[in-house]
């Protein structure tokens, strides 16, 4: 190799091959972390969910299940407000807040019906008598299927189980016949936005 | 040509008036490079009309000449015609240099597989435009899988990124057009974001050539190149159409390139894709469609002194993800897993609905080259790129339509880098990379971020040699520097925080306990020093090629790694960040046997590679995690451990006759976690690729051929299952996220016709038929294979017109 490398033209030019040095150092002073990034304010949150069972033969005899997640995101605290009473009828409704935010989530649910549907579960060890969603205030999908909001209860005998509640969003398909002569309601595909399970009494 | 006329004239003026002709004229040619003699080169003296040639010093002597002008045309074999005219007024010397590396500026016509090489000691691979086109309506990880040694990692079936020896992600880099591609390739749903309709080849490097582009490439550098122009007058241009009976989707793509004799060129290249639900053999994968539009446009000019490139490429990808997917937690996952089929099955349709991805790239680049005579070649080079990456989910009331996941990632780039080709046995090329990228995570999602804010500058320095001590061996050597320096403004939910012991570690690090109720602000700032050394030999014995190569890379952790903290809605997981992990480093062992005669390439590639701090994915202890109200979610964390990665690839060309040939190419990989001592997750199983193929030039170069693909079932794998009480039942059950799926066998077939149609243009139909049998599997890369089967047959039309 001739000794062409201290040329001068050739040396001005290859300066520039420390260009990107440079450019570092630009990109250094240019950058700023100044402006902390703003908290971000979640949403679609569910802090609260309540199944609040009303005795039909005493307005006195309520049962509440509820489930509490204090920011929406932590694991809920999940507590019954006391046993059921043996033989008795119960109708039952639903309450879903998001206290984080002040929301009504029902409403959401309600309003957008056709993307959800409650559905029940319980265990073979508690005594379910009866079951149906109730058709003269339930809300009505346009598929023809029961929200399950609004539900109707017979106990039986005392016993202990669990009951499980869920709340679907963008079902491929729902049946709100499943569990006949229950109407528990099955469906298929989408996600659960809600999936709480109680341990109840039967008193 | 009136020039010359005039310069004839001139010279007969000169006679005609009997001027002093008595002048001398010396003169030596040097190629321009090395500056060499140029030996026995033809000179022709316009004036004169008359011929004479160079001496073994590359001198030649013009006695008797007349005052005025005089022209000379040099041409040499392998050199560009070069013609110079001086004006002549006493005895003269000049010194001429002449180009004899035209096969940079003009089309050399390659036969055989005889390829340049970007790499000459480590394991590489070429695929040219012929093989990429057939994948006109694919994805660039479908045609680098068709090299041995590199699988496909897959999130449904149109996310596919490249593994190279069971890496991927951020340790295998993609540079389009001599950028490095910033598109978020950190993730694993983060497909690469390029049109493969621009590409005129693709090479996979290794090696000490791939520390040129970075240092922390261990898998290695896709390099992808544009359609290049060559200095001549031309417009050129291809239009291919592709439909696919399997998701009814319809691709075209057209080109068109005009280049100038003196070095101008200027282009353009646009893609639209469609496609609709692909299918399974037993039913239809809903929400699978994709949208796909993508243009280039390039324009510059060349010439050997000199040249420079203007480069633009936008794309814009929107994909369905399988609704199946799009799951509420652990429960409906098990309900997945046991039904074996997905959830959700509707009609075929072309809408592609909410979960899907949409990405959004711009890359903009300026290059400039400079040759210097008897040194070598100059380039700076500038580079912008934007990618914006939305994830859409399932979401209600006002978040409808609000993308779950907003990034916005900008880079800029600049370097530069001298090659040092003067020296025929020796080149050099060293060079400098700066970079500043800036990541904007928008909180109007509603949604934690899961990648945060932040701010990255890196820097590199390289050298590296090549150097040819015969004909029959070869060094090379590389080493490079980088500097990476992250400085991220990251928002902690105080339970995260404490849960990972970071308030015991890292408390320095807060900056805002209390930015939000329950949420703390941090700023997390990382700074690595990393050293890569590459060296490698290569011999060659007649028709035989052994090559050896040792690397050391050092990656240090990406974002995604260090700080994801979220729910990824699409597939169903949380996935935990890791503020503890260090930076990677491999110690990377490899060799290449090749033998190579007209009838039979064959090479075997054994490898072993060593990863200290290997950052990997997999699921927590607990495996689960309780989310609010919607019950237990798949939780996986960031981990490292120490890793060995060891295989072998092989590969055979074999021409039975001269129409007929059969290809092999088989991987062999296994990856151990040598802190846990049991198998790495996630590595490629035994895949081996037979190819038979006729062609028959005389018959409109008819081309038929049948590949077989078979991939065994890993039975290497970590077990992560775990045990599970379903609340609403009260089960029990093993929840298994870790066995993967049995082996399967796929039959291709594939052919081609060609016509002429017009004189310069040609047109190739060609038919294709992918999963010949429509066979049920799952893939163990894919991960959506809990949830659905693979696709099934499809039936493809390709139409190619090249004028």
């Amino acid at each position: 190799m001739k000794s062409n490398f201290l040329n001068f033209t050739n040396m001005k030019t290859i300066k520039l091959l420390f260009l990107p040095l440079f450019a570092l150092a630009l990109f250094s002073s240019c950058s700023d972390d100044d402006a902390p990034p703003a908290a971000v304010n979640p949403g679609e949150l569910i802090t609260d969910v309540e199944v609040v069972f009303t005795n039909e033969n005493d307005p006195n005899d309520i049962v509440t299940l509820s489930a509490v997640s204090a920011d929406g995101i932590v694991d809920p605290t999940v507590t019954a407000s006391g046993p059921f009473t043996a033989n008795a009828d119960y109708t039952a409704t639903i309450t879903i807040l998001d206290n984080v935010n002040n929301e009504d989530i029902l409403e959401e649910v309600v309003e957008e019906k056709d993307e959800h549907f409650f559905a029940y579960a319980v265990n073979s060890a508690i005594d379910v008598v009866d079951m149906i969603r109730d058709d003269s205030i339930d809300p009505q999908r346009t598929d023809g299927n029961y929200l399950g909001l609004e539900t109707a209860w017979t106990f039986g005998a005392a016993s202990t189980g669990t009951f499980t509640l869920q709340l679907v969003h963008e079902a491929s398909s729902v049946d709100d016949q499943f569990g006949e002569p229950f109407e528990f309601g099955l469906y298929t595909g989408g996600e659960l936005d809600i999936n709480n399970t109680w341990n109840i009494e039967i008193q | 040509m009136f020039r010359y006329i005039g310069l004839l004239s001139l010279a007969f003026t000169c006679l005609s008036f009997g001027q002093d002709c008595n002048y001398t004229l010396l003169g030596e040619l040097s190629d321009f490079h090395d500056g060499t003699p140029i030996v026995s080169a033809t000179i022709y003296i316009k004036e004169t009309n008359r011929y004479i040639t160079s001496d073994l010093d590359g001198k030649f002597k013009i006695e008797n000449l007349c005052k005025g002008k005089l022209t000379l045309t040099i041409s040499h074999i392998g050199c560009e015609t070069k013609t110079v005219s001086f004006n002549i007024s006493g005895d003269t010397f000049k010194a001429i240099a002449l180009e004899h590396h035209i096969e940079q500026l003009n089309e050399v016509s390659v036969t055989g597989s005889k390829t340049n090489r970007e790499s000459k000691t480590a394991q590489q691979a070429v695929i040219k435009a012929k093989e990429i086109e057939g994948f006109s309506s694919g994805s660039l990880a479908n045609i680098t899988e068709t090299i041995a040694g590199v699988s496909a990692l897959n999130t449904g079936n149109n996310i596919v990124k490249p593994i190279i020896h069971g890496l991927h992600s951020s340790r295998v880099i993609t540079m389009q057009n001599g950028v490095r591609m910033q598109d978020q390739e950190w993730g694993l749903e983060h497909a690469p974001s390029v049109d493969v309709n621009a590409l005129q080849e693709i090479t996979l490097v290794k090696g000490a050539s791939a520390l040129m582009y970075s240092g922390d490439a261990i898998g290695g550098a896709i390099v992808l190149k544009p359609v290049k122009t060559y200095n001549k007058d031309s417009l050129f241009g291809r239009t291919i159409a592709v439909y696919d009976s399997n998701n009814r989707g319809y691709s075209i793509s057209s080109s068109l390139f005009k280049s100038y004799e003196k070095g101008w060129y200027i282009g353009g290249q646009g893609s639209y894709r469609r496609f609709g639900d692909s299918k399974a053999p037993d039913y239809v994968l809903s929400n699978t469609g994709l949208d796909f539009k993508a243009f280039s446009f390039q324009t510059g000019y060349r010439s050997f002194e000199e040249s420079f490139n203007v480069y633009y490429s936008y794309l814009d990808n929107e994909i369905g993800i399988l609704s199946s997917a799009h799951i509420g937690g652990i429960d409906q996952f098990i309900e997945s897993i046991e039904s074996g089929q997905p959830a959700t099955i509707r009609d075929f349709t072309y809408d592609i609905r909410d979960p899907r991805q949409r990405i959004r790239h711009h890359l903009a680049k300026v290059e400039y080259e400079r040759r210097f005579s008897k040194l070598g070649k100059l380039t700076l080079q500038y580079d912008y790129q934007r990618n914006q990456r939305q994830e859409f989910d399932r979401r209600r009331g006002d978040f409808k339509g609000v993308p779950s996941i907003d990034l916005l990632l900008q880079t800029h780039g600049l370097q530069s880098r001298f090659l040092f080709d003067s020296n025929e046995r020796v080149k050099i090329q060293a060079g400098l990379q700066s970079q500043y990228q800036d990541n904007f995570a928008d909180p109007a999602t509603g949604v934690f971020r899961l990648i945060p804010d932040f701010e990255r500058l890196d820097m590199g320095a390289f050298i590296l040699s090549e150097w040819k001590l015969d004909n029959d061996y070869l060094l090379e050597g590389a080493i490079r520097y980088d500097y990476n320096h992250i400085d991220a403004q990251k928002i902690y939910r105080d339970f995260r925080w404490e849960e990972r012991g970071y308030d015991q570690d890292f408390a320095d690090i807060i900056v805002d306990e209390n930015i939000a109720p329950g949420q703390l602000l941090t700023n997390p700032v990382y700074d690595f020093h990393n050293i890569s050394i590459a060296i490698g030999a290569k011999r060659t014995i007649g028709n035989h090629e052994i090559a050896l190569n040792y690397s050391l890379s050092n990656r240090a952790p990406n974002p995604s790694e260090l700080f994801s903290d979220g729910l990824h809605q699409s597939v169903a997981r949380i996935e935990v960040g890791n503020l503890r992990l260090g930076k990677e480093t491999a110690n990377q062992l490899s060799a290449t046997y090749t033998y190579q005669n007209s009838r039979i390439n064959l090479s075997v590639e054994p490898y072993i590679n060593r990863i200290d701090n290997y950052i990997f994915i997999a699921p927590t202890e607990l495996g689960i995690r309780i989310i609010g109200q919607a019950g237990a979610f798949l939780e996986y964390e960031f981990l490292a451990t120490d890793a060995l990665l060891y295989g072998v690839d092989f590969n055979l060309d074999y021409s039975l006759s001269e129409r007929l040939s059969f290809k092999n190419s088989t991987a062999f990989i296994i990856g151990e976690d040598l802190d846990n001592n049991e198998p790495l997750i996630d590595m490629p199983p035994i895949n081996t690729r037979n190819t038979i193929q006729y062609q028959n030039k005389k018959w409109n170069n008819l081309s038929l051929g049948l590949t077989s693909d078979f991939f065994a079932m890993q039975n290497n794998f970590p077990n992560y299952n775990f045990q599970y009480t379903v609340p609403s039942t009260g089960e029990d059950v093993l929840v298994d996220v870790s066995t993967p799926p049995s082996s399967y066998h796929l039959l291709h077939f594939n052919s081609s016709i060609e016509t002429k149609l017009f004189k310069k243009s040609t047109l190739e139909i060609g038919f294709n038929i992918q999963n010949v049998f429509n066979i049920n599997y799952r893939n163990y890369l894919n991960r959506l294979r809990f949830f659905a089967d693979e696709v099934g047959r499809n039936f493809q039309i390709q139409l190619k017109f090249n004028y």
